[in-house]
């Protein structure tokens, strides 16, 4: 079947691929089923549960913001995804509110509770404090880990610094309107979209290596696609 | 599966709503962020009714649900206390996403409370 999935995908994907290249300089780059061949095999996970993010950087909001956005990108790339929210309060309930003491806990237990093929591990090592700052880049120190529920094994994983750019704002420009009490809310409605822009960009960057799910036009296609940096990787799995 | 989403594909040219997998997400992450820090009821209707939007938005534009979304409509309804809903939801993401299942089944179990934030205490659960 034709696909035209290159219209929408391939900016995106393009720009990913060169702030990488950027940022870790003449890496050579790896196959994705080269990489992660576990992605491929029976092991092939259909369905992730998120555990939410592990922060140990300075900004404290930095774990909420990629816990309401880490849904979409991970579904967009074809897995089904359990919700997080829900996720987060069944921990709650049983006493559990740090990501740190949910990684302590056998990968087996997620397919007991959730049914999940894999569970996903993030860890904010660091969050730039730019973050705040209206249209200045962001960068920031990711940990994405994925493992089997049915054998503990890595599936996927992401190690290193991203510059995220944020979209332009969609603040009015005029300094005066946003000291008036009504344009209050307005302005922080525009904060509040931009860190969730922000927060996006980080897992859309990540997910560039990660093998398409089921659910993606692409799935089981993209195992020669060269795209990731082979020291980030080996980091990744001695982790 | 496939055909489906081939015919998904080919309606969806152009069209910068809808994410690559050929979902519509609407302003999922905008509204939950709120309930993070906050959640009462007000917080939770408002992501309710933007859950429902997606649903209606997703089937005008031919596009299967993306995922957790009736999940997490049915589990709002069950914080809500409105069970019959609680239901109707959760075999809707069983039936569009059967591997939801076991996630969904153990939720079911849970029972309903409109005041407590979430009631998944061992008690209603076990």
């Amino acid at each position: 079947m034709g696909f035209n999935l290159d219209q929408t995908t391939t900016p995106n994907l393009l720009v990913a691929i060169l702030v990488m290249l950027l940022a870790s300089g003449c890496v050579p780059l790896k196959s994705k089923q080269e990489s992660f061949p576990r992605m491929y095999g029976s092991e092939k996970p259909k369905s992730i549960v998120v555990v939410p993010a592990i922060n140990k950087s300075t900004a404290a909001d930095a774990s909420d913001y990629l816990n309401v956005t880490v849904t979409k990108p991970f579904a967009d790339s074809g897995y089904y995804v359990i919700p997080i929210s829900v996720v987060a309060d069944i921990f709650r309930d049983e006493g559990i509110v740090d990501g740190a003491q949910i990684k302590g806990l056998p990968p087996k237990t997620f397919l007991d509770t959730f049914g999940a093929d894999a569970v996903l591990f993030i860890t904010i090592n660091s969050w730039d404090k730019n973050f705040y700052v209206i249209s200045s880049n962001v960068t920031v120190d990711m940990e994405y880990l994925l493992l089997s529920t049915h054998t503990s094994e890595v599936l996927w994983s992401y190690q290193g610094r991203l510059v995220v750019q944020p979209s332009q704002s969609s603040t009015s420009g005029n300094p005066l309107a946003d000291v008036i009490a009504n344009a209050i809310a307005a302005a922080i409605t525009a904060a509040l979209t931009r860190y969730i822009d922000v927060a996006g960009q980080v897992h859309s960057q990540v997910l560039v290596t990660m093998p398409f799910g089921e659910y993606h036009p692409k799935s089981g296609k993209d195992g020669e696609l060269k795209v990731v940096a082979e020291k980030k990787q080996s980091a990744a799995v001695e982790e | 599966m496939c055909i489906g989403l081939g015919l998904l594909w080919s309606g969806l040219a152009g069209c910068s709503t809808v994410s690559p997998a050929g979902y519509y997400w609407g302003k999922y992450s905008e509204t939950l962020y709120p309930l993070v820090s906050d959640r009462s009821e007000e917080n939770l209707k408002k992501h309710a009714a933007e859950l429902q939007r997606i649903v209606e938005v997703s089937k005008e534009k031919n596009l299967k649900v993306p995922p957790g979304i009736y999940a997490e409509l049915g589990y709002t309804f069950q914080r809500l206390g409105d069970q019959e809903e609680t239901n109707r939801q959760y075999a809707l993401e069983i039936q569009t996403y059967p591997e939801s299942r076991v996630f969904l089944e153990r939720l079911m179990a849970i029972r309903a409370s409109p005041d407590k934030a979430a009631n998944l205490s061992p008690e209603g659960n076990q």
